[in-house]
């Protein structure tokens, strides 16, 4: 055997194995991008729940709310697995992490849309489930390249479900790329009602660059870190820092509300509702006097008048 | 028979400027020996006309001689003449002023009207402006008409041109009318003989559409028709005259219902529908979707979102022809909504269809007429809106379909009022607003989606003892078990941000509607229920959104909502009876929770209704 020969025979196996693995992609990516230990511990759960619940990736594999025949009966007329997916239970959620990035899942004719929407399912269903183990799963989909905006939310919120530290740090990091990884990270710490993760969505505010679309996300992730309603359910986060997060979305809200112009400052106005702090009204008033503008001073004196009714409605 | 000062200007110039003669020998009267007050001088029903030519000439046939009064100056006979309804009152008097003065001309006052002519009269399935013949005595109703007036005197060889400008031309039928028979003509052009001219001709006129834009190059909708008649390459006299086409007008939730729609998806909620159509004594028509003419069977039941209602109408003598228009989706592929069409069309019942072209499928949710409403008459910041403005959910982030807004505005008479239904997952107005009827000087309510009034609701329950009561008892979403405690809801925290978010917008836009429609505190009823998210972040009602409710009448026919059961009682019902009831509205509740609110819709969403038009209102007295 010539070595031209052992090169070709050498390139076909390299070429069969790379579509083993090509073949062997969920829906997103395949485990090979998945750093190398969770890569094993996943794919060891997941052949323990194939064999102890084998049902659960079969309804994986027969998914319908993507078809037209099934979301067109729908109201909104949107694709959507998310139904099915939720109605597989908690015993579903090493089947979607197998469909998301181990095994292909047929696409048929679905455009796509359709095929985003079985995307946006799985991430969006494994992000509910909260599966500590499969944080790596989450952290690739809002990392990885080409993924569609709705996906990387979905695993941005995922992401700050779970809430832990490693989670939230690659939250905050994600906040410094000048891409869809910023806003999905938003989404994903709108969960985090911790003084840090406000520092830092406070910070993107502050910075001189940070567009209206994203100031928009950014003031809505500060409404709900500071959200009266979440914090008075006792599960928003720790009741001892309740007072630091809020009075720092107040701070950060009212600024943007001067600062931007356009969404930025609307939404700055939304958020500062959902926070809904009596001081708000005073730190409103203080920034009236120090502000010398008399434009700046009727902005905030419109403010204050629409929080005050806002808060007043009955 | 040869005047310079006739034959070389218009008829109308020509009318005019006998007018203006005949005022001025009637200020000279005045001026001799009237004891007139002066402000009567120039109104010529006050003043007897100085010729004595009135009433010498021969009244045409159909000529009204009560509109030709001793008071009125004498309409000089012209050799063009044409005369349309210009003062629309159903009928053509060549000799009345009112007909044919400003006959070119059309504003709130004056001006004659044509039907687009959508609806079947023949009931053969297809549109009376789909073909080319006049479909019998009703079809031939809906046609307005024109008259090239008698001119005896006509010499001989004289011709004449009938002419319409050409984008009007394109947008129009025209047919001579003899005898009872309609000819179709071609309205760029048609010729005339003396014999015409001494005779007088009758033609017909019908839109073949309304107008679908009022942008540059579209056919805003008037039609301008020219005669001239010529006798020898001498034009011997022009007149000209201008007609426009009638809107499709929406109807609103206060108006009468003259009858109900529900399709045949769900007995229960039919039979709850149809409960409601007997307490009311209104007719409910099931649609079962069975008959021939669907392209497949992809049927769903949302039939709110599958057409808008409305009308079109012009003057008839003695009120108005009117024709009841259902306005389908623009979404193409939706085969249910083709039911304006393959079930409802019919004698005085049409149906149009537009879209853009291609058809974007991203607009589609919101091409849902769900996402159609009309708020009624009101006036705002001084301007006057007696049919109400038209209500759409649609921003430029996330649009209805371009061609079917430019339709809704080229109307005119029901200016569109956009407000934000991104947030929402399926878009619509009704999820979030509707409108009833009132006894206030503005004669309506808005009720508004209110999802801090849920919590402060839930909150007073938890607070009284009851925080263990279920919500949604022994019901399901599509993904498991519903039921969930009051303090569970309550213990929600990404619940509950969600919906104070939700709250802020729905400030945002209550604020834009108070301000655009100038509400007070009272005109505003808060209807509580709580929202959900999706994957998509967008949100959806989580509790059955009772704002979504179909009116009947005065009566209001609501999702039941499912709330906690306290002694018996459940407090959202209690709390909407006791909201509603005042107000002189009558509650009815119907279950919708299977079909139609776990598939993120209600009440509104499965129904729709055809409305009486209303006999005194006139579309062109609004100005628009």
């Amino acid at each position: 055997m010539s070595r031209r020969v052992l090169a070709a025979a050498g390139l076909f196996l390299a070429l069969a194995a790379g579509s083993v693995v090509a073949k062997a992609d969920g829906v997103l990516f395949g485990p090979g991008q998945l750093p190398e230990a969770a890569r094993t511990s996943i794919a060891a759960r997941i052949a323990q729940a194939k064999h102890d619940t084998p049902e659960a990736f079969a309804r994986i594999r027969s998914l319908k709310g993507h078809r037209p025949e099934v979301y067109g009966k729908t109201r909104s007329l949107k694709p959507s697995v998310a139904d099915e997916l939720a109605a597989i239970g908690p015993g579903g959620s090493w089947a979607i992490v197998d469909a998301i990035a181990y095994s292909p899942l047929p696409r048929g004719a679905a455009n796509d849309e359709e095929w985003t929407s079985v995307q946006l399912g799985l991430v969006g269903r494994l992000s509910d489930l909260r599966v500590q183990e499969a944080s790596a799963v989450l952290e690739r989909v809002l990392a990885m390249p080409g993924v569609q905006d709705d996906v990387r939310r979905a695993a941005g919120a995922g992401l700050g479900k779970l809430g832990g530290e490693r989670e939230i740090a690659v939250l905050v990091a994600a906040l410094a790329q000048r891409d869809a990884r910023r806003e999905a990270g938003l989404f994903g710490l709108r969960r985090v009602r911790r003084p840090d993760a406000v520092a830092a969505v406070a910070a993107l505010l502050r910075q001189g660059d940070t567009e209206e679309a994203t100031a928009r996300v950014a003031a809505t992730t500060l409404g709900h870190q500071g959200s009266s309603w979440a914090w008075a359910t006792g599960n928003a986060g720790r009741e001892e820092e309740r007072s630091e997060v809020q009075a720092r979305c107040v701070e950060a809200l009212v600024v943007s509300y001067l600062r931007y112009q356009g969404e930025g400052r609307e939404y700055a106005a939304r958020a500062l509702q959902m926070v809904e702090q009596p001081a708000t009204l005073e730190r409103i008033a203080a920034e009236q006097s120090a502000r010398g503008a008399k434009e700046d001073q009727e902005l905030l004196a419109q403010l204050a008048r629409r929080l005050q009714a806002a808060w007043g409605r009955r | 028979m040869r005047n310079d000062d006739v034959f070389d200007h218009s008829a109308s110039q020509t009318r005019r400027a006998a007018w203006l003669l005949w005022l001025l020998v009637a200020s000279s009267g005045a001026a001799c020996g009237s004891t007139g007050e002066a402000d009567n001088l120039a109104d010529p029903h006050q003043q007897t006309p100085a010729t004595a030519e009135a009433g010498d000439e021969p009244l045409d046939a159909g000529e009204s001689p009560d509109t030709a009064t001793e008071a009125d100056p004498p309409v000089p006979k012209t050799i063009a003449d044409l005369v349309v309804d210009t003062d629309r009152n159903g009928k053509l008097e060549p000799t009345a002023w009112s007909d044919q003065d400003r006959e070119n001309e059309w504003n709130a006052t004056h001006g004659a009207v044509f039907l687009a002519n959508v609806d079947d009269d023949d009931e053969d399935g297809v549109g009376d402006h789909e073909d080319d013949v006049v479909n019998g005595p009703e079809d031939a109703l809906d046609l307005a008409r024109i008259r090239v007036v008698a001119y005896a005197e006509v010499p001989a060889s004289a011709t004449a041109a009938l002419t319409i400008d050409a984008l009007g031309a394109q947008n129009i039928r025209l047919f001579r009318v003899e005898g009872g028979a309609f000819t179709q003509v071609d309205p760029a052009f048609v010729p005339l003989v003396a014999s015409d001219i001494a005779g007088g001709v009758e033609f017909a006129i019908e839109g073949r559409y309304f107008v679908r834009s009022q942008g540059q190059g579209a056919w805003h909708g008037y039609v301008d028709i020219h005669l001239e008649v010529t006798d020898l390459g001498q034009t011997l006299g022009t007149d000209d005259v201008q007609l426009r086409v009638a809107p499709l007008v929406f109807m609103n939730a206060t108006q009468q219902t003259d009858r109900i729609y529900v399709g045949n998806f769900d007995d229960p909620f039919v039979q709850g529908v149809t409960d409601l159509g007997t307490a009311t004594g209104v007719p409910v028509e099931v649609l079962k979707y069975e008959a021939s003419g669907y392209q497949d069977s992809d049927f769903d039941p949302w039939t709110q979102d599958h057409f808008e209602m409305g009308y079109t109408a012009m003057p008839k003598a003695g009120g108005l022809q009117k024709m009841l228009v259902a306005f389908r989706t623009p979404r193409v592929q939706r085969t249910s909504a083709d039911v304006v069409f393959v079930e409802l069309r019919g004698k005085d019942f049409g149906a149009v269809h537009v879209h853009s072209e291609p058809y974007d499928d991203a607009t589609r949710s919101l091409d849902s007429t769900g996402n159609w409403d009309t708020v009624p008459p009101h006036d705002a910041h001084g301007a006057h809106y007696p049919l109400g403005r038209f209500l759409i959910g649609s921003v430029p982030a996330r649009h209805a379909d371009l061609a079917a807004e430019a339709f809704v505005e080229a109307q005119e008479v029901q200016p569109m009022l956009r407000i934000d239904t991104s947030w929402l997952t399926v878009g619509h107005v009704d999820e979030i607003s509707s409108f009833v009827g009132a006894d206030t000087p503005r004669g309506w309510r808005m009720l508004f989606a209110r999802p801090a009034l849920a919590r402060k609701m839930l909150q007073d329950l938890s607070d009284a003892g009851y925080g263990a009561s279920r919500l949604f008892a022994d019901k399901w979403w599509w993904t498991g078990l519903a039921s969930r405690t009051v303090q569970s809801v309550l213990g929600d925290a990404t619940l509950m941000a969600s919906n104070q978010e939700d709250q802020a917008t729905l400030d945002a836009i209550l604020t834009q509607l108070v301000n655009e429609l100038e509400l007070t505190a009272d005109d505003i009823r808060y209807m509580p229920f709580l929202e959900q998210r999706y994957y998509d972040g967008l949100s959806v009602a989580y509790q059955p959104a009772t704002v979504n409710l179909l009116q009947v009448n005065g009566h209001l026919l609501m999702a039941e909502p499912f709330g906690p059961d306290v002694n018996g009682v459940d407090p959202f019902k209690y709390d909407l009876d006791a909201r509603l009831g005042p107000l002189g509205l009558t509650t009815h509740y119907v279950d919708d929770w299977d079909t139609y609110h776990r598939n993120n819709g209600d009440v509104h969403c499965g129904t729709n209704t055809v409305r009486v038009i209303p006999d005194g209102e006139r579309w062109w007295e609004s100005g628009r």
